[in-house]
């Protein structure tokens, strides 16, 4: 416990913690907590019913009650095929390689194999095709969905990836259908019932906080696990008995409560606000959202950065490895999607409203992916282990 | 009584032979390692204190080879050259720490460590930052740390380097009443330092052994010491001897 409490000092009291502890603090705040502030206070003013607000209950006589989800295969197949053809017009292809736009020229084979593709769907070569004579109404009954994006799948690879048809996100070509206000009255209640006034906040807190452990974690993390290092005292604390596995336990134990407690603490807030608003609105609400959100979505990552951290770093060089890992991160942040959740990631996303559809659609796979980070978690804790171990018996010639 | 035996010990770094086929033998009190920088006595001492792995040949502490790595270390205690630690952790707290890696339970350490600190005049320093400490009490630090476990060999690899006049001496004498319950190698290549306190002598050169024995076999006369060691290491064996 002692020495549990001494690695804890270590860790927290280190310049980086703090720096780290500041800059999350900011990113959260202006990026979550920000919008909850504004919905909670909008609500309480009590003014005009706003469908964005997610609190709001309807009421009769608005004009605008927000749109159905965006599942309208047909308008998703009409609106990708649209704007495949105005980038295949002026051949300049956007996709988004790690977070940063990135305009694509293809050659004049590769602009071929898609027109191919294109025929196969419509009948029709993208250089002649007019959207104003184009029969829309029969384009899903021509085409299966599954088909189509699979065919968009198939120009996305030829495009480089990350395009706007990435299969997984055609939907966001998608346009609802303005609801009624007893159709929004019923989905308000629905996912009131289902996600008790705070758990779409809390999927949605375990986002943000995901992404701020998955980059963010990473300075303090490195920084830490290399302290005795930089310190120039490795050497004498490598020569102490006490066994590897507990050494480096201690440590790793240390950073993973730290991190985890750092956002069970952010949630208090908007845990509070949420119960508060629930009262209000005479809801059931989850007092307990926050914490299962951050246990289930956060917590895992957090264990798998802090290993594969302590792996790299008997590894590398601290810059070395902060580079490696922040590379490592953002590659995985531009390649999940969003509100999607994309099941090998070590991040889990639910940004956006209805992010209970999402949950609720990959529950198992969620937990699975989950269950999987937490057993890598492990195997790279034990490598960690097995290197230190060997690195103390003075396995590496010079010390 | 404890004894130190090595047998045609080598360590080859890649291409580079740092030693070369060391054999001696070493008992309870101070072993002045002595030889010129490079000439292989950090390697010597890490082997001995289990930090790196020989090439070939071995060495036992009391028939113990130093490749049963837990058992060795819990008898040795090592001072390493330029003894650092957490800048901003306090001298208590870090002898504490360090106790804990070393496996010792807690009320044990505290007692252990009080009774350090008094015996190395460090009582009012116990609530120092290391940063805050001159290079003679961070040495005294850390020989409070190295000898926690109260080691039957303590190994001290150049430890007067960036100390005052008064704190080497000071320091010197303080090794020499540690040598008498164990065994202290203590590594440097000035004469100066172990002259008056070293029982033994190894004398290494370019990863050879060149003089392993009494002090008092080398040179009668403590005096004598540095003339005859430079002469030795200058080839001149005559002169030596």
């Amino acid at each position: 416990m002692k020495l549990f409490k001494t690695e804890l000092l270590l860790f927290v009291k280190s310049l980086t913690f703090i720096a780290f502890c500041v800059a999350a603090f900011a990113f959260y705040f202006t990026q979550y907590q920000g919008n909850v502030n504004r919905q909670v206070a909008h609500f309480q003013e009590n003014t005009v019913y706003n469908p964005d607000n997610y609190l709001m209950r309807p009421r009769p006589g608005s004009n605008d009650y927000g749109n159905t989800a965006q599942t309208d295969k047909r308008s998703v197949m009409k609106n990708a095929l649209l704007d495949l053809q105005q980038e295949y017009q002026n051949n300049t292809f956007q996709t988004r390689p790690v977070m940063f736009v990135k305009n694509v020229h293809l050659k004049q084979t590769d602009k071929k194999k898609v027109d191919q593709i294109f025929k196969h769907l419509t009948d029709q070569s993208l250089t002649t095709f007019t959207p104003a004579k184009a029969n829309w109404s029969q384009l899903d009954r021509q085409v299966s969905y599954s088909r189509f994006k699979q065919a968009m799948g198939k120009i996305d690879h030829i495009i480089g990836g990350q395009s706007a048809y990435v299969p997984n996100q055609l939907f966001e070509f998608g346009s609802g259908k303005p609801l009624s206000y007893t159709a929004a009255k019923h989905a308000y209640q629905k996912k009131m019932r289902i996600d008790r006034v705070s758990r779409n906040f809390a999927r949605l807190f375990s986002d943000y906080l995901g992404i701020i452990m998955l980059i963010f974690s990473v300075f303090p993390l490195i920084l830490y696990y290399t302290k005795a290092q930089r310190e120039n005292c490795q050497e004498l604390l490598d020569l102490k008995l006490k066994p590897t596995w507990q050494y480096l336990g201690v440590k790793y134990l240390t950073t993973v409560l730290v991190l985890y407690g750092f956002t069970l603490l952010l949630s208090i807030f908007p845990a509070i606000q949420l119960l508060k608003v629930g009262r209000v609105l005479q809801l059931s609400t989850d007092g307990w959202a926050f914490v299962k959100a951050t246990t289930l979505f956060v917590l895992p990552t957090i264990m798998f950065i802090s290993a594969l951290a302590l792996v790299l770093t008997r590894l590398f060089k601290p810059v070395i490895t902060m580079a490696i890992m922040v590379v490592f991160g953002i590659f995985i942040l531009s390649v999940t999607d969003i509100a999607g959740v994309t099941t090998w990631s070590p991040l889990m996303r639910f940004n956006g409203d209805s992010n209970w559809s999402t949950f609720a659609s990959l529950k198992q796979a969620i937990y699975l992916n989950r269950l999987f980070y937490i057993g890598l978690t492990l195997i790279l804790f034990l490598v960690a282990v097995w290197l230190k171990s060997r690195q103390r018996r003075g396995a590496y010639g010079q010390h | 009584m404890t004894q130190i035996r090595a047998v045609k010990l080598s360590k080859q770094f890649k291409t580079k032979v740092v030693l070369n086929q060391l054999s001696f033998t070493l008992t309870d009190g101070v072993v002045g390692l002595l030889g010129r920088n490079g000439a292989g006595k950090t390697t010597l001492m890490k082997i001995i204190a289990t930090l790196l792995r020989q090439s070939s040949g071995d060495v036992f502490i009391n028939d113990i080879p130093v490749t049963k790595v837990k058992q060795i270390r819990e008898m040795i205690g090592y001072l390493p050259q330029d003894f650092q630690f957490y800048n901003n952790m306090k001298v208590n707290d870090a002898l504490i720490y360090l106790g804990l890696l070393s496996e010792m339970p807690l009320a044990a350490l505290k007692m252990r460590i009080e009774i350090l600190l008094q015996r190395l005049n460090l009582e009012q320093y116990a609530h120092y930052k290391i940063k805050e400490l001159s290079g003679g009490l961070k040495q005294r630090v850390g020989i409070a740390q190295a000898l926690l476990n109260d080691p039957k060999v303590l190994i001290v690899d150049e430890p007067t380097v960036g100390l005052d006049p008064e704190e080497r001496d000071n320091f010197r004498r303080f090794i020499g009443e540690l040598g008498q319950r164990r065994i202290v190698i203590f590594s440097t290549h000035i004469v100066e330092d172990i002259a008056h306190i070293s029982d033994q002598l190894l004398i290494i050169d370019q990863g050879g052994l060149i003089f392993q024995g009494q002090t008092t076999d080398f040179s009668p006369e403590r005096e004598a010491l540095e003339p005859k060691y430079l002469a030795l290491i200058r080839g001149d064996r005559h002169e030596a001897f």
